[in-house]
């Protein structure tokens, strides 16, 4: 499977909260966190981008006044052990007062499946949603993508976000809005990120788009690419210019006749693969080897009794 | 008959025929009048409109003919339909396909031709049947009432193209999400790597315009209907075959719901397509298929830097032993390297590359930000092919992996080709692969000298039966070897003994399969050496047998005569030569003598020869020559029986008339025509002749009368002629008694497998094995499959008995003169005779009520009927194309067939064709030139320029250019008028004179377009002439410089109207003795 998120951590990973020879007992101030994820920016987030902004908002909109100030001089000091930002949750390890730092979990409201299929079909209509994205951008003009189904692109509401923390504190904590302050520059980093909270990473979210946007130019879209044949790009001249050769082949079909394939290599293009990818049970590979074999036994067969090498008959 | 079409279209493949009958039926499309033409307004609103194909055949009847004809079996075919294309038309009416007109003799079109739309009945072969229905098709010659269009064959190969596919195992499973459906899976043709990518371009370039010209979805995009043909014709042949052995029941008691595998296998392996995993799924599944099949696509072409694999053999410190198992302890080094991708000697090791500090270094001119990382990347890569690898991954900076001998062997035969398809370079050891590294026997032959073994036979030429032969014992002796060192039994025995696959053997690297040597052991200890037939001995060396001796068989050595026998048809002959015979006139050119000695060889062993020299070369000047050489030498009182020759009715003239030029002392009789002797009549001139010439129409027919003698030698001129599958014809020729056997040909047999096989049974029967044996054992795997080995064995196996020297052979060229002027006797056929006497007999009676003006005026016209006679029937009649139509439905007599120059010219002009050579045919009249073209391209299948005085001169210029490229058409037909002077047409080394101008002036001049400056080889010179008309004749008379000739050559043909009529009567009557010889 392909990493659905995102892990930050401070430079000796966690775990490496100040020892405290009262290991148990809450201190007064905050424990010390030694190359602790701070935010970069000692003003707080700039909310450079649009989505950062939009991010911004939701958190004065859902958490206190109080909380906020608190979990930004948190984020300032880099009280945050490490995070990471899954579909429509960031886990993270904040260190507080307690001996060991809190495990919390801020839980993002997400799209449903249903809604994001119809979202990626408006954004696929626009080549320049997918320009855009593919270059890790992502433009304003998307929240009309959202909009034109009644949705946002950041949750609203009360029940917008969630959190759960080992803390004592009830709904959303400071060890929270800690967080919540290094997302927002993560979003300005990677706007991407925006999608992964509202429950697609953002990588899936473009082969998805890529994908849309060949059904939407094709109709159709392969797991496979198509052969390049340059001889497919030559231009075609109409056919009234050809009532001379009307009914003639071309040269080249001597050259076919004379050149034969290769030798045969067994398995070629299942052994090039290697295991398959998805987490299948049924062995699919060992599957395929024998559809391989029994392809090529039928397809040898046909040819040879078409060239009459059947023993029979003789 | 029909004329057989296919189109793609709505993913299936539909066939259609023209109905010639139902043309005739609408009356003759005129080829020259200028019509209006609709202006393209209305071409476009005739889109709406389809008008139903005149001469189309109505589905449900070409089903019946399909059945009925056997070319298709009962369950392929889905029924009748119909489609829409545009085809090139006539005043609305649709203008015949190329084939047909070529079949009708009509090769001038309308001068202005447009495109408009037919509703065209068809009908459908059943998708999932397609490939079996075509290839049994492909394997059916085409002719009488059924022949082949171009877009059909065009079609037969993409059928082909898809049967190797399948074969090789170029096919892989995909999924395809469409706009507002399910995920789908298919199996989809692998066509990205080469050699497969080009075959499928020229695939497209082949496509002729036919195949796009129907109105559907694709709308006339070549590439659109071959994908989609390709695409289509696998993924149902691959579900017909697995439904055909059950694969769906391995899922049964499967879940698609839960397992990825099972969903995406069950939209794979029966009938249904649909994948249906929950939706959540769905998106996950279609990555990852995609994710896992794009691994087919890097192959790292687009890459500056490409991991290169090297295999280096151990040190030789390692203690290597010869003969003894391998420890071990031995090891292989597969070392890594990267090589620059646009620059293959630029290598750099893996070690320097870890000892740079930057990662970062230019290659070959263009740079590589990471080679550190794009090595260790694709070690990745190559891991999942050869997981061995994957060891040098859990270290820190790889550089390499060790091997085992095996594993080492592993990697050279099974992992080697697949990790080259990726895009990963392999290096191994130069003895690789090298025949010189492999164990082989070879048989050696021993054999007395010659004349040992003519002596102890106590016969000479006079001998009835040959003491010498295939049939004859020799004494033969095993040697196994490797490469060309030959090995004592006791090491080959510590051999067998060995498990491993790679061994030592005196200090080199030996491959032995251990499979085989089981094999050979037994087939070595059985028969170490003894006696057998040399018709045996090369059969087993040359793989004709189906007996396996374990080991590759590497070749035969041999003594005394087999030797000799082997050598003497190749460059280091060592044959005697031989004087020219007395008897000779003329001077035999020194390749001609050493063909002599080798015919003359070949028949003191009483072994059969084809002489298959190029045309020109005087293959009929060599078997005079050897006539007149045995009887010079036969014993004092013995007496040379006659020799039976075989030819083409077309050639008996120029056989008498070389006959009479060169060896007037031999006595001939032809045996042809209504009033030749029979029986006993026969048997007494036969035994007074030296050589009785006669045709192949004739042995069956008189096979009572010519079965009666043991003829001294049977002979094959054209030996083509004698054509698998055997007719009652060639079963005759077969059966005559013969006590030698000899064939001439001009064509390149040694190309042509199953004239190879039908010549060489004549000569030496049994050689080849029997014709269903050879076409499995040599033809198909040759011609099919470009079997390298079976090739060259089969090259081997005939070459002692054929001869072929071409015109630019080093020790021929310098003999040649550049220009050579062969006359070419014709004779006519029964249609032609018929119509040549009555125009003469009407002619005559005419003039002699006549005067003056309009005697003069009628001489000229039935003059020019005549010359039009001794072309074809058809041009003097001046037949529309209904009447040149065959008589009763069904079958249509080729056009070829009616006229004895035009049979000659195919024949001749099949030769040069197959010998890749150009030829310019010049003829009077426009009207022949026509039918000349659409013979040439109907009955050889070659594309024909023809210029004439109508021919814009934009087009001429292109016609010139397209006949002077190497790609363009072979043969050219040039009136007479429009292309005797001015033009360059150097490509061409062959010129026919298809009809005579009586001035040698003119004559010269046109073939000057060939031999002038810029003409490298030897030019050719072939005129034509049909034997007792009045074309031989005046012929005569040139050549004889008589008082009439020079006033031919001043007056053109004004002369003849002032010759009286008993003089014209000499002159034009048709001498029906015209090939009777004294005897």
């Amino acid at each position: 499977m392909t990493s659905g998120s995102s892990a930050y951590h401070g430079e000796r990973g966690g775990g490496e909260a100040g020892r405290s020879r009262f290991p148990d007992r809450e201190a007064a101030a905050p424990r010390r966190v030694r190359s602790g994820v701070k935010l970069r920016s000692k003003d707080g987030p700039q909310g450079r981008t649009w989505i950062a902004r939009q991010w911004l908002k939701l958190l004065d909109a859902s958490f206190s006044a109080d909380v906020l100030r608190e979990g930004l001089a948190y984020a300032r000091s880099g009280q945050t052990v490490g995070f990471e930002i899954k579909p429509g949750l960031i886990e993270a390890q904040v260190q507080g007062r307690a001996a060991k730092p809190y495990a919390m979990a801020l839980r993002v409201q997400t799209l449903s499946a249903g809604q994001w299929e119809r979202l990626i079909d408006v954004m696929a209509a626009e080549a320049v949603y997918v320009a855009r994205l593919l270059a890790n951008e992502l433009p304003p003009s998307i929240q009309q993508a959202f909009a034109s189904m009644g949705l946002e692109i950041m949750p609203r509401g009360p029940e917008a976000v969630v959190c759960e923390c080992q803390c004592a504190a009830e709904g959303l904590c400071k060890h929270a809005a800690t967080v919540a302050y290094l997302v927002a520059e993560q979003l300005d980093d990677d706007p991407m990120t925006s999608f992964t909270l509202r429950g697609i990473p953002g990588e899936q979210l473009l082969d998805r788009l890529r994908q849309a946007r060949t059904i939407h130019t094709h109709g159709v879209a392969a797991a496979h690419a198509d052969p390049m044949i340059p001889e497919s790009r030559a231009p075609v001249p109409p056919l009234e210019e050809c009532i001379d050769d009307f009914w003639r082949l071309g040269h080249r079909l001597a050259e076919l006749r004379e050149s034969h394939p290769p030798p045969h290599v067994h398995h070629a293009l299942l052994r090039r693969l290697g295991p398959s990818p998805m987490n299948g049970k049924f062995p699919l590979v060992g599957m395929l080897a024998s559809v391989y074999d029994c392809v090529a036994e039928s397809a040898v067969r046909l040819r040879d009794q078409a060239d009459q090498l059947e023993e029979n008959g003789e | 008959m029909l004329m057989l079409h296919a189109n793609w279209t709505d993913g299936a493949m539909r066939l259609w025929a023209e109905f010639v009958e139902a043309l005739r039926a609408l009356g003759p499309p005129s080829g020259d009048g200028e019509r209006p033409r609709e202006t393209a307004g209305e071409g476009e609103a005739a889109l709406e409109h389809a008008a139903l194909h005149p001469f189309a055949v109505p589905g449900s009847e070409l089903a019946r003919d399909l059945l009925e004809s056997g070319l298709l079996p009962p369950d392929v075919l889905d029924g009748p339909s119909s489609f829409r294309i545009r085809l090139p038309a006539d005043d609305s009416e649709p203008w015949p396909s190329d084939r047909l007109a070529s079949v009708l003799g009509v090769s001038d079109r309308p001068v202005d031709p447009a495109l408009a739309l037919f509703q065209v009945p068809c009908v459908t072969l059943a998708p999932d049947r397609v490939l079996a229905a075509v290839l049994a098709m492909e394997n059916q010659e085409a002719g009488g009432a059924i022949e082949f269009g171009y877009s059909l064959r065009f079609w037969m190969t993409v059928v082909r193209f898809v049967t190797e596919l399948l074969v090789d195992q170029r096919f892989l499973p995909t999924l395809i999400q469409s706009r507002g459906e399910g995920l789908k899976a298919a199996w989809q043709p692998w066509l990205h790597d080469e050699p497969i990518r080009a075959r499928v371009g020229a695939l497209l370039q082949a496509m002729p315009p036919v195949a796009r010209a129907v109105i559907d979805q694709h709308e006339g995009n070549p590439w659109l209907i071959l994908d989609d043909a390709l695409r289509t014709l696998t993924d149902l042949t691959i579900r017909q075959a697995l439904r055909r052995e059950n694969f769906a029941e391995a899922l049964l008691d499967r879940d698609p719901q839960t397992d990825p595998h099972v969903a995406w296998l069950s939209g794979l392996l029966g009938s249904r397509d649909d994948v249906s995993p929950p939706p959540e799924a769905a998106m996950t599944m279609f990555r990852n298929a995609a994710r896992w099949v794009g691994r087919l696509d890097d192959t790292g072409q687009d890459r500056p830097l490409r991991l290169c694999l090297r295999l280096n053999e151990p040190a030789q410190s390692q203690a290597l032993r010869d003969l003894a198992p391998i420890a071990d302890t031995v090891l292989w080094r597969l070392s890594l390297h990267l090589q620059a991708t646009e620059e293959p000697k630029g290598i750099i090791d893996a070690e320097e590359l870890w000892a740079r500090a930057s990662s970062g270094r230019r290659f070959g001119g263009r740079f590589d930000d990471y080679p550190q990382e794009l090595l260790l990347t694709e070690l990745a890569r190559a891991g999942r092919v050869f997981p061995l690898l994957e060891r040098a991954l859990s270290e820190s900076a790889p550089t390499g992996i060790d091997l085992s001998t095996s594993q080492a062997y592993e990697f050279l035969t099974e992992y080697k080709p697949v990790l080259e398809e990726s895009g990963i370079v392999v290096m191994v050891p130069s003895w690789w692969g090298e025949p010189s590294a492999r164990l082989g026997a070879r048989l050696q032959v021993q054999s007395p000298k010659i004349e040992a073994t003519l002596a102890v036979a106590g016969g000479g030429q006079g001998a009835g039966r040959a003491v010498l032969g295939l049939s004859s014992f020799v004494q033969y002796r095993w040697q196994v070897a490797v490469g060309d060192q030959p090995l004592a039994m006791d090491e080959f025995r510590a051999l067998a003994n060995q498990s491993a696959a790679l061994v030592r053997v005196r200090g080199r690297w030996v491959e032995i399969r251990p499979e085989q040597m089981a094999a050979a052991t037994k087939f070595l200890s059985d028969r170490p050496g003894g006696e057998m037939t040399l018709l045996e001995a090369m059969r087993l060396v040359y793989g004709a047998d189906g007996r396996r001796s374990g080991l590759p068989v590497l070749g035969m050595d041999a003594t005394g005569w087999v030797r000799d026998l082997l050598t003497a048809s190749g460059p280091d002959q060592t044959l005697p030569s031989v004087d020219q015979p007395d008897g000779f006139r003329g001077a035999l050119r020194p390749y001609q003598k050493s063909g002599l000695s080798w015919l003359s060889f070949l028949d003191r062993l009483g072994l059969g020869a084809c002489l298959a020299d190029d045309m020109g070369l005087g293959k009929t000047i060599q078997l005079i020559a050897l006539l007149l050489h045995e009887r010079q030498h036969a014993p004092p009182g013995d007496r040379i029986g006659p020799t039976l020759l075989i030819v083409p009715t077309s050639l008996i003239g120029n056989w008498m008339s070389e006959l009479k030029r060169f060896a007037p002392s031999l006595t001939a009789h032809v045996h042809h025509g209504p009033d030749r002797p029979m029986g006993d009549h026969f048997t007494q001139i036969a035994e007074r002749t030296d050589l009785i010439v006669t045709t192949y129409a004739l042995i069956s027919r008189d096979q009572e009368t010519l079965d009666r003698l043991h003829w001294h030698r049977v002979a094959l001129d054209e030996a083509q002629y004698i054509k698998n599958p055997p007719t009652k014809q060639t079963t005759a020729i077969r059966s005559l008694k013969a006590g030698r056997r000899l064939t001439l040909t001009g064509t390149p047999v040694e190309n042509r497998l199953s004239e190879l096989w039908s010549i060489m049974e004549f000569c030496n029967p049994g050689y080849l094995g029997h014709a269903g044996e050879f076409r499995r054992r040599f033809a198909v795997p040759i011609e099919r499959r470009g079997d390298r080995r079976q090739a060259d064995h089969l090259r081997r196996l005939v070459q002692p008995f054929i001869l072929r020297r071409v015109k630019t052979d080093p020790n021929v060229i310098d003999d040649l003169p550049p220009c050579v002027v062969t006359r070419e006797f014709a004779t006519l056929t029964a249609e032609q005779a018929g119509l040549y006497k009555q125009t003469v007999e009407s002619m005559l009676t005419q003039i002699d009520r006549a005067n003056g003006i309009q005697r003069r005026g009628r001489v000229l016209a039935a003059l020019v009927k005549l010359k039009q006679i001794c072309n074809h029937p058809a041009q003097a009649q001046k037949e529309s194309i209904a009447a040149a139509l065959p008589g009763q439905p069904g079958r249509t007599p080729a056009l070829s067939r009616r006229s004895g120059k035009a049979l000659r010219l195919l024949t001749m002009l099949e030769e040069i064709l197959a010998t890749g050579e150009k030829a310019l045919i010049f003829t009077q009249f426009r009207q022949m030139g026509h039918l000349l073209k659409a013979m040439i391209e109907h009955d050889l299948d070659t594309e024909t320029l023809f210029m004439h005085g109508g021919t814009p001169p934009t087009k001429r210029q292109q016609m010139i250019n397209r006949f002077q490229s190497g790609v363009g058409e072979p043969v050219f037909i040039l009136s007479l008028k429009a292309g005797g002077v001015g033009l360059n047409l150097t490509a061409a080394n062959h010129v026919f004179h298809f009809d005579r101008w009586w001035n040698p002036a003119v004559e010269n001049q046109a073939t000057d377009r060939a031999f002038r400056i810029g003409q490298t080889r030897t030019v050719h010179v072939h005129k034509f002439l049909c034997l007792g008309t009045l074309e031989e004749r005046i012929d005569q008379m040139i050549e004889q410089k008589t008082e009439l000739a020079e006033k031919i050559i001043g007056a053109g043909e004004q002369w003849l109207t002032e010759l009286s009529t008993q003089q014209l009567r000499d002159l034009l009557v048709l001498r029906d003795d015209a090939m009777e010889v004294e005897s």
